[in-house]
């Protein structure tokens, strides 16, 4: 689901990309921050904000999927080998605080994934390359190369998806059955080449388009709305109250 | 405004194109056709200055293309389509696909607008300016490739196989428009392997192991291929030379052909 963006005119569309990305970045801080009961509380918000910005609740957790093994790893690594009190006897020992320190930060993950889906999916590419060029423009040529290079590879991350499918289809309509770390290598090395090729392709497009370090983004600028400020103060009083939660638990 | 002195391009696997002399002047339709293999699309990027040539030099608008510092003059004054109609999408949209060019162009804002809704309708694409581009056919993605780059208003558009990989209705529009185009005045430089689609170029010219080896007016080039059989050539044009009629290029003018000889006897 990261990187894939939908013409819109919801709340979320219509917010600043500038505003959007700030954002992004604040809940990230927030996220990082927060413990159970705040993180409950960011997943509701994902879900009013994804509501908001006219991403089905189906579509936001399929984009999930292709993670899903990498969090069970994660969840089983904290829940068995966390020291702690012992939730059953035997030889591996899953403890409270395994189950505990697994669910934040599998829930941290995937409150990132939710949150830069729902980002990307109403934000367009030169949005967020315009939004990105706007922070970076402190660091000069370096920052615009870098804001684009960032905005364009956010773009190829459904691609890479789309490969994949395919490569896997072609290999099962061989009749091949992926196994282990040969039906990695498989998938990976055509994967790479044709990502490689896709890479090659998009740079003599970008080229022959005329494209420049020095380009600008004007077209898709906007200014500041009301609803900006609106978004951003809705921001200050979460990041208050899960900080103040953070804090008071701590004292 | 095009000019190729001499070109001689290899890649590691050998050497592709040799002793290449090409050039393609303002409003001129100019058709190159060859097998697979022939150096065709490596020609359309020396070109636009993608490939640079090993000995020779290429000129377009008398720059070098290897006056790096000039490079984006060459690339405002020569867009390019590509065969893929899935490789060249920058955007997500297609009206951020045509933005794209422009904003490189540094046009102010209300002249990007009057040139997007003037492509739209000229292209008759004006329903898909808010869609992703992944989610059309493959002729409507050509059509919107084309529309980038048409967009920018190139002096010559070099086109890279530009309907083999479409359907037969997108195929017919996507030639129609590209005669416009060049009605309009814009050099087109249309590379292709099917000679079905350059009966309307002003000349023809066949690459074939590395060379030019013919080079004319299409009639005289279908000719000089029909007597050397190195090449398919259009049917009509065959049809027309086996009937002992004058050789005609499209289907109409075979029938307008026939009914004539037939009227004549």
């Amino acid at each position: 689901m990261i990187g894939i963006y939908s013409h819109g005119r919801s709340y979320m569309h219509l917010l600043d990309p500038r505003t959007k990305l700030a954002l992004m970045v604040g809940m990230g801080l927030l996220i990082y921050s927060a413990q159970l009961p705040a993180l409950t509380v960011l997943l509701a918000l994902v879900l009013l904000l994804s509501r908001a910005s006219g991403l089905p609740y189906t579509r936001l957790v399929q984009g999930l999927r292709p993670v899903l093994v990498f969090f069970s790893v994660i969840f089983l690594a904290h829940l068995l080998f966390t020291p702690g009190k012992p939730l059953i006897e035997g030889l591996v020992v899953p403890t409270v605080e395994g189950v505990t320190t697994g669910s934040v930060l599998v829930l941290r993950f995937i409150l990132l994934i939710l949150y830069t889906s729902i980002m990307t999916y109403s934000t367009s590419p030169s949005g967020l390359n315009y939004a990105l060029t706007f922070f970076l423009r402190p660091f000069g040529t370096f920052g615009t190369d870098l804001a684009f290079m960032t905005g364009t590879a956010m773009t190829l991350i459904p691609g890479l998806f789309r490969e994949k499918d395919t490569i896997t289809k072609a290999q099962a309509a061989r009749g091949y059955k992926p196994r282990g770390m040969k039906g990695f290598t498989a998938l990976v090395v055509p994967l790479m080449n044709r990502s490689l090729k896709r890479v090659d392709e998009l740079s003599d497009a970008l080229e022959s388009r005329c494209f420049h370090s020095k380009r600008r983004y004007y077209y898709y600028r906007q200014t500041l709305a009301n609803r900006d400020y609106v978004a951003v103060g809705i921001y200050v009083v979460l990041a208050g109250v899960v900080l103040f939660v953070r804090f008071e638990a701590r004292f | 405004m095009i000019e190729l002195k001499d070109v001689y391009f290899s890649y590691p696997s050998g050497a592709v194109l040799e002793g290449i002399d090409l050039t393609v002047k303002k409003g001129e339709y100019v058709g190159i056709m060859g097998h697979n293999g022939s150096g065709k699309t490596t020609l359309a990027r020396l070109i636009t200055g993608l490939l640079l040539p090993g000995k020779g030099y290429v000129r377009v608008n008398k720059i070098f293309t290897t006056d790096s510092e000039r490079l984006l003059d060459i690339r405002r004054s020569t867009g390019m389509v590509f065969q893929d109609p899935d490789a060249q999408a920058i955007g997500e949209t297609v009206e951020e696909d045509m933005v794209f060019g422009l904003e490189n162009l540094g046009l102010p804002v209300p002249e990007i607008d009057t040139r997007i809704e003037k492509y739209l309708d000229l292209l008759g694409i004006r329903e898909l300016r808010h869609r992703n581009i992944r989610t059309l056919s493959g002729g409507q993605k050509q059509l919107v490739n084309l529309a980038a780059v048409m967009v920018m208003e190139p002096e010559c558009i070099i086109l890279d196989e530009p309907v083999s990989m479409v359907d037969a209705r997108c195929r017919k529009m996507i030639l129609q428009h590209i005669a416009r185009l060049n009605h309009e005045g814009t050099a087109i430089v249309h590379i292709t392997h099917d000679p079905e689609e350059l009966i309307r170029c002003h000349r023809l010219i066949v690459l074939s192991r590395c060379r030019v080896t013919n080079q004319g007016t299409p009639h005289e080039v279908f000719g000089q291929l029909l007597d050397e059989k190195k090449m398919d050539v259009p049917a009509p044009y065959a049809i027309s030379r086996k009937l002992g009629l004058s050789p005609v290029l499209t289907i109409k003018a075979l029938l307008e052909e026939l009914c004539r000889s037939r009227s004549g006897n």
